[in-house]
């Protein structure tokens, strides 16, 4: 599935040295499901389990003081079974899950993730932890209710495979985060997004876009990629949306026909069509901002 | 299909999967990237799962551990005691079995003689020049000094490469086997 790719490193994990580390892998995949965990407190660990192995030397650094919370401290649940050398007992005592985010810095991996870790735990921003890739559509109804989806392999068979053939357990995960932080980053846009994302699921049952998704592959791939998995500005989806239509509708039917559907005014209209022309100006590009963003239900 | 030829490494270091014996685990797979291989880790920190079925699966082994007061780690000595039933089996036999010890300063040379020793005399087969020693000293004083006079006659982390090939050449059956760098000067110079 091509919108699930992404441009996060792939393969932090040769697919060998991951079946090299095959049993260990599903051994702790195995405690950490037995433990009954929260999803955040699951995903924390499952990230620590493979960083281990990709960094042993030096998985956790410091960066500032911790100050005090009320999360559970990581020694207090960490399976017996993740062998913890006397380095990271020491370094981990006293740690809660929310303080691995806050106050230190894991190996190579981006800030972002920390960033949507302390906002997820922290009930800022909605993650729903999946044990299965989502379809766009499944995408697309949680991106609706504001919430973006990360997925971790929990089947222990498959611990030890790429996901998709694409990426490790781990890439897969934080590729994930990474794009909730996009999606939820970017305040200006997400009312747009959402109003967005909302009117793409009023039409998604409509007979007229179900035989365009059959008929044509290319169609499909770019529809369910802009509409469930792109995270961008809403003028950029609607461009995006736009122009995969116009290839596939030459007289412009379908695309007046979607602008029916979403009861857009002669003026949200005219702006709609003067989208990736010469002629569309910034008060076309206001006019459609509003438009997408009244059609939110989410925000106040 | 044609299988592919499975090494085990034994990891018997108490610093189990973040030990500073699991990062030359680490350069020991990255060395091993052969499409004829698979690897397979226990950390013998951690429990044990089907030990009888991983080791009969096993072409060959790479045994590994820290030095803890003149000796191999605990979790090794219990996988040795358990093995005692595998001896002479086929299980063991014939298959060949490389050595990697780390230590701090003193006590690996013999550890790894000696755990070579334990393993040939279960019915395994070691390699030339398929065990090490890589020690802290040695760490500080590669990293530290650009230019050293006996700089060969240190194991180094490039050796590595050396073990993981013999024990590949001798999994191939072929007989192409490397030799580390050997000190042709003057052993008997003074370096104190």
């Amino acid at each position: 599935m091509k919108n699930r790719q992404g441009s996060y490193k792939k393969l932090l994990f040769s697919p060998s040295s991951l079946a090299a580390h095959g049993e260990y892998l599903r051994l702790n995949l195995e405690e950490l499901i037995k433990l009954k965990l929260t999803a955040f407190e699951f995903t924390t660990l499952y990230i620590i389990l493979f960083l281990r192995l990709k960094h042993p030397k030096n998985w956790l650094q410091p960066k500032s003081k911790s100050e005090t919370n009320n999360e559970r401290l990581i020694l207090d649940y960490i399976p017996h079974t993740f062998a913890l050398s006397p380095w990271e007992k020491e370094k981990l005592a006293g740690l809660s899950t929310l303080d691995l985010f806050t106050s230190h810095n894991l190996k190579a991996i981006p800030l972002a993730i920390n960033k949507t870790m302390i906002h997820w735990i922290t009930g800022q921003w909605k993650i729903e932890m999946l044990e299965h890739i989502p379809s766009p559509r499944e995408l697309l109804e949680l991106q609706v209710k504001n919430t973006r989806c990360m997925t971790v392999t929990t089947n222990p068979k498959k611990i030890d495979k790429l996901v998709l053939e694409s990426r490790d357990p781990l890439s897969f995960v934080l590729h994930d985060l990474m794009h909730a932080e996009q999606f939820f980053s970017q305040a200006d846009s997400l009312r747009g997004q959402l109003g967005f994302y909302r009117l793409i699921k009023t039409i998604y049952d409509q007979p007229d876009l179900k035989n365009m998704l059959k008929n044509s592959p290319d169609f499909k791939k770019e529809f369910e990629y802009v509409t469930s998995d792109m995270n961008a500005y809403v003028i950029h989806l609607f461009k995006c949306l736009k122009s995969a239509i116009m290839r596939v509708d030459l007289d412009n039917n379908f695309f007046n026909q979607i602008l029916i559907w979403w009861n857009m005014s002669e003026a949200e209209i005219h702006s709609s069509h003067q989208l990736n022309t010469p002629y569309f100006s910034s008060n076309d590009e206001v006019i459609l901002k509003k438009f997408f963003e009244k059609n939110q239900e989410i925000l106040s | 299909m044609h299988n592919k030829k499975n090494i085990l490494i034994i990891n018997g270091s108490l610093g189990g999967p973040t030990g500073n014996t699991s990062v030359l685990i680490k350069k020991i797979i990255e060395l091993i990237d052969d499409k004829q291989f698979s690897v397979e880790i226990i950390h013998l920190t951690v429990e044990l799962i089907d030990l009888e079925k991983r080791l009969k699966k096993a072409d060959g082994f790479i045994f590994t551990s820290g030095t803890y007061w003149d000796s191999w780690g605990s979790p090794m000595q219990k996988f040795l005691e358990e093995c005692t039933q595998f001896e002479a089996s086929d299980i063991l036999l014939f298959k060949p079995a490389a050595v990697i010890i780390t230590m701090h300063s003193v006590g690996g040379k013999s550890v790894l003689s000696r755990l070579q020793g334990v393993l040939n005399t279960l019915g395994l087969v070691l390699p030339p020049m398929s065990g090490l020693v890589y020690s802290l000293s040695t760490h500080l004083a590669l990293e530290n000094y650009s230019v050293i006079d006996f700089h060969d006659d240190f194991w180094s982390i490039e050796d590595i490469s050396v073990v993981v090939h013999n024990l590949i050449t001798i999994l191939k059956k072929e007989s192409c086997f490397l030799s580390w760098p050997v000190d042709r000067k003057d052993p008997k110079r003074r370096w104190l």
